[in-house]
């Protein structure tokens, strides 16, 4: 099994909204990918929700599970026929205090197009909070999500919804391809 | 050229309360640990577990996760940076009722080189003991260190590196590199 590097995105500007990675690939057997950092905002949300879109489908074809904590308070929940996949909030400026907060995600089988009722994949993500606003800025995430489109995934978007809120400056995201060779 | 390469794998040998992989080659984007273990601890069915960086034993970390451990329902656990000394990352099996228990542990550090961010690594663990059904454990986690400086050197810590909780003899690692 290798991995090969399909892309790799540091953010330098300050109204980064997403990154898109278009034309991926078609040669692998799964895909995986790294998002390192936060959210740019200081404003009252503790962590804003980030997302996901595959071949930049905003239908009401997101299916997803996940559990997760902010700080020592639990959360699940189920959603179906969403209009992305949205993960938990991964920090902000003020409450994570420029932490490399971490979601590491992978989609199997990503070519197929005969899949039971779609794509599904995984992904895990967290981060920690700052002293000064104790535990709260603090999170960890396990999330499944499921594509109910029986297309082959040749675009992933990630980014931050809300007006006003960006990706900060430095953060990266990366794009793995698998296979066995 | 593959992207991921193994950076180092081996085997303790003998038992130790922390050990650390070090000189750790700053060429990479991304680092990712496998560890298969156990706790030589025999006073409990799981001990707490550690990740410190850097060799930095001050109360420089944070971290936030959830576990079921001994049956127990989910629980929640967080600190802030500064909260502590260590990151804990979850419970590992002990020998408190079967020597032959092991947890595996998959570890993530992201941008681990770069030195603009507060470094924040993800943690998924698990172990299943197939002689009795309360000393099984499953932990998601973060851990964090309060710094920027880039990642040379991971320690892994049993209960806070105290006598007689040892990482076991057998325990077996592998760190991989990702590169950009």
């Amino acid at each position: 099994m290798s991995h090969t590097l399909l892309s790799h995105t540091k953010v330098t500007g300050t109204t980064t909204s997403f990154v898109d990675i278009t034309g991926i690939d078609q040669t692998y057997q799964d895909l995986c990918y790294w998002f390192v950092g936060h959210a740019s905002d200081t404003g009252t949300y503790t962590n804003p929700e980030c997302y996901t879109l595959f071949n930049n489908d905003s239908g009401a074809n997101h299916t997803a599970q996940r559990v997760w904590t902010h700080g020592t308070a639990k959360y699940a929940s189920n959603t179906d026929n969403a209009n992305e996949f949205w993960f938990a909030g991964l920090g902000n400026k003020q409450h994570s205090n420029n932490s490399g907060g971490t979601i590491f995600g992978y989609i199997p089988n990503y070519t197929a197009t005969t899949n039971y009722q779609g794509h599904t994949f995984w992904a895990w993500g967290g981060t920690v909070g700052d002293s000064a606003i104790g535990a709260t800025g603090s999170m960890i995430l396990q999330y499944t999500g499921q594509w109910t489109q029986e297309t082959a995934i040749n675009q992933i978007e990630f980014g931050y919804p809300a007006a006003g809120i960006y990706i900060a400056q430095n953060s990266t995201f990366s794009l793995y391809g698998v296979k066995n060779s | 050229m593959p992207d991921l390469e193994i950076i180092s794998e081996g085997t303790l040998g003998s038992g130790a309360a922390e050990w650390t992989i070090g000189s750790i080659p700053q060429d990479y984007q991304h680092l990712s640990l496998e560890i298969k273990t156990s706790s030589t601890y025999t006073g409990a069915n799981d001990r707490q577990a550690y990740v410190l960086v850097n060799g930095a034993t001050g109360w420089d970390y944070g971290y936030s996760g959830m576990r079921i451990s001994d049956n127990d329902a989910t629980d929640a656990f967080a600190t802030y940076f500064g909260g502590y000394i260590g990151a804990e990352f979850g419970r590992i099996s002990t020998s408190s009722q079967s020597v032959e228990q092991r947890t595996i542990i998959k570890l993530w550090f992201g941008n681990y080189s770069q030195t603009d961010m507060k470094h924040i690594w993800l943690c998924s663990m698990v172990s299943g003991n197939y002689t009795t059904a309360d000393n099984d454990c499953w932990a998601q986690s973060a851990g964090g260190i309060g710094s920027t400086t880039a990642i040379t050197s991971i320690t892994l810590q049993d209960a806070g590196g105290s006598g007689g909780e040892d990482f076991d003899a057998d325990t077996r690692y592998c760190l991989y590199g990702w590169k950009v």
